[in-house]
């Protein structure tokens, strides 16, 4: 069968850098087109019909070549027909619609094609040094002589025989290994690495339609280590919405691999997705204003999460409260709120609250705060909260609360929400409490 | 002296042109790129409503501009940034934009702000505590381009690393203010639009505009500036609270010298709180 078929060949051994396994480039493949093969050393992939779904068939090309290139693979052939794709990938040629057909297979060596290159003795002395030598011999004493998978083969890489092959099947959980060329010290430096997982992980989601909300990146350390270094480490990452942008993910676990201290040099590397879930992306549109340039701020708000500390970054929480600190509660960002809403007060509220009341100096019965204060309006009563009960250092106390809450102005420091409070033997204080804005 | 004798026809007059132009004065077109030297500039951007008319009719564009910076220097912190910059940002809210706080100076109270009009819902406050984070964390938001604003607090900022904000805000179309101290008015700042606020009287806010596109702005803006349940409390009197009755306190001296005289101790419960109830 004619088609546009791509035979990629990871490299056998590189040297410094980590090689990809034929089984998990069978699964990359997979987000591209569901007819994925492996056939000895590489992975074969047919993508006619995917073409449209992609760009066309020239935006396809690059791209697969683009990302093959990031994961390692350099060699990369197209051709009309599997064997021949993978003919020509095994003799450096990258384009296989140059040339007609006949012109680029002939020159080829036999060993190009397995099938024929296992017979490369008798064929070489008969005469025959490339592909066109042995189709230009007779076909009937080809099939006499030799095994009918030669003939087979010859057909089938000029396009003359359909080709049937064992399609790969995505596997339902995504687990991969990389094995690291030489051990990595330091944290960071294993996010080269993880950024081939990463991609691995992102045509898994792809072709399943989903998005993950939580992996784990685990480690193992070398053998030569010390005792009490353990076998290895893990790092789980969490995202607040399902997601399968590969920069987001990876500039997440870059902010969280660098607060990560390796005990001992590393070695191997493993990617699991712990939570997936189904994910519909959202559609393109044709209207500019819908088009937005720029990340989405939850994405945003994760990345500095992930740099600051989980409980720096915040969203309030109304509470039916009339006491001025637990009016509100901030939790950190990814925590769901709950459906009921708090109403608003209806007296005048100040926009800055201080976490402590300051108690002020009194001067001539007056309390001053950057010059004396001038009180505008109040008392405001605000009694209550002897429900409340917590447990402190010296015991059970409640936080109740018995103050008269005035407006007042300050010369230097504008309008001030301060109150003053009765203490014990007939004592009273005036606390600062928060500024209006 | 003999005049020139010139052809019949020549030199040709307009009208007999066929292709003179048909309309007096330049096409409407080549005015965009003219500025005035004595006009305000025109911004080249969208701008956000400030909620104040005097202020609005000063600034270039007629609001806050956006793909650009805002510096507003203040004498202190947490004195008078929402009085400011709410009346503008509660359109945004209510469009379902997000107001974005960095390091703030206190707690912000967002029961307050929702009687500005900003709801709980459009609030995050990211609290940075070094420089570094918080210069980090502006410029992430400010790449990221997100609905709403971007509210900074930078007293630490280097002009340098105002000038790279600015670069960044070129392509954020949300309004980005930085509050810095006003001893920073003497810095040069890469930021287009620069504003100096000090409390006024009678709940006014007293607004310098130190840099803008256009000629310089003389004088002082007074804007009033005063929360809807506020102003809704309010008695009349306290319309003008400089004027308020304010009682003085006798002097410790006097109280004592009367005390001697009327042969009583002075008690504390003499003195009333000022300003009534």
């Amino acid at each position: 069968m004619l088609g546009y078929w791509a035979a990629l060949r990871p490299p056998a051994c590189t040297g410094t850098l980590p090689v990809i396994e034929q089984q998990a480039l069978a699964v990359w493949a997979l987000q591209f087109s569901p007819r994925v093969a492996g056939c000895e050393e590489a992975v074969l992939l047919e993508v006619m019909a995917s073409a449209r779904l992609f760009g066309g068939l020239e935006a396809l090309r690059q791209r697969v070549e683009a990302e093959a290139a990031e994961l390692g693979v350099e060699s990369v052939a197209w051709a009309w027909s599997g064997t021949a794709a993978l003919a020509l990938a095994r003799a450096g040629v990258r384009d296989g619609f140059a040339q007609p057909v006949a012109a680029l297979l002939d020159r080829l060596p036999l060993a190009t094609v397995s099938a024929i290159g296992r017979h490369e003795p008798t064929l070489a002395r008969l005469g025959c040094r490339s592909l066109g030598d042995v189709r230009r011999l007779p076909r009937g004493g080809l099939g006499r002589r030799f095994d009918k998978e030669l003939l087979l083969a010859l057909d089938q890489a000029y396009g003359q025989r359909p080709e049937a092959y064992e399609w790969t099947t995505l596997p339902e959980t995504f687990h991969v290994r990389l094995e690291l060329m030489s051990r990595v010290e330091t944290a960071p430096a294993l996010m080269f690495a993880a950024h081939r997982l990463l991609l691995q992980m992102g045509a898994w989601l792809a072709a399943r339609h989903a998005g993950v909300t939580a992996f784990t990146l685990r480690w193992c350390h070398d053998a030569m280590r010390a005792k009490e270094a353990g076998t290895g480490g893990e790092l789980s990452v969490r995202t607040a919405a399902p997601t399968r942008s590969i920069d987001h993910l990876s500039r997440l676990l870059g902010e969280h691999l660098a607060k990560v201290e390796l005990a001992a040099p590393a070695g191997n590397l493993e990617l699991l997705a712990d939570e997936v879930t189904p994910l519909t992306e959202e559609s393109r549109s044709l209207l500019p204003e819908t088009i937005r340039a720029g990340e989405a701020i939850a994405q945003v708000l994760e990345r500095i999460q992930a740099r600051l500390g989980k409980d720096r970054v915040l969203r309030p929480l109304l509470a039916d409260d009339h006491r001025l600190e637990w009016m509100q509660c901030w939790q950190p960002a990814d925590v769901a709120k709950p459906r009921k809403r708090a109403n608003g007060a209806d007296l005048p509220l100040p926009t800055w609250v201080l976490d402590e009341a300051l108690r002020l100096a009194v001067r001539d019965n007056r309390p001053i705060y950057q010059g004396p204060l001038q009180l505008l309006l109040g008392p405001d009563r605000i009694e209550g909260g002897w429900w409340h009960r917590a447990e402190a250092a010296q015991g059970p106390i409640t936080h109740h609360v018995q103050r008269d809450y005035w407006i007042a102005q300050s010369a230097h420091a504008g309008l001030l929400w301060i109150y003053q409070q009765r203490l014990a033997a007939d004592e009273t204080a005036w606390f600062l409490h928060g500024h209006f804005a | 002296m003999s005049a020139l004798r010139w052809p019949e026809g020549f030199p040709p007059s307009p009208s007999s042109l066929a292709f003179a132009p048909q309309t007096a004065g330049p096409t409407p077109g080549a005015l965009e790129g003219v500025w005035r030297g004595d006009e305000l500039g025109r911004a080249d951007a969208p701008t956000v409503a400030t909620g104040f008319a005097a202020l609005d009719a000063a600034l270039p564009g007629q609001g806050w501009p956006t793909h650009a910076l805002t510096e507003i220097l203040l004498p202190q912190a947490a004195l008078c940034e929402w009085r400011l910059t709410a009346p503008g940002l509660a359109a945004l809210a209510a469009a379902g934009g997000q107001i974005l706080l960095v390091a703030p100076p206190k707690r912000p109270h967002a029961a307050g702000l929702a009687q500005w009009g900003i709801g709980a819902d459009h609030l995050v406050w990211i609290d940075a505590a070094t420089p570094a984070e918080r210069l980090w964390t502006t410029e992430q938001l400010v790449k990221s381009n997100p609905p709403g604003a971007i509210l900074a607090w930078l007293p630490q900022a280097r002009p340098e690393q105002v000038r790279r904000l600015q670069v960044h805000a070129q392509s954020c179309s949300a309004p980005v203010f930085l509050f810095r101290p006003v001893t920073m008015q003497r810095e040069a700042s890469a930021a287009p639009l620069r504003l100096s606020v000090a409390l006024g009287r009678d709940w006014h806010l007293q607004v310098r505009i130190l840099k803008r596109r256009g000629p310089p702005h003389e004088g002082v803006l007074l804007l009033r500036s005063i929360a809807e349940p506020m102003a809704a409390v309010l008695p009349p009197r306290l319309s003008r609270p400089e004027q308020a009755i304010v009682v003085p306190s006798p002097s410790p001296s006097q109280e004592a010298t009367d005390a001697r005289v009327l042969g009583r101790s002075a008690t504390a419960s003499l003195h009333r709180h000022p300003a009534g109830h």
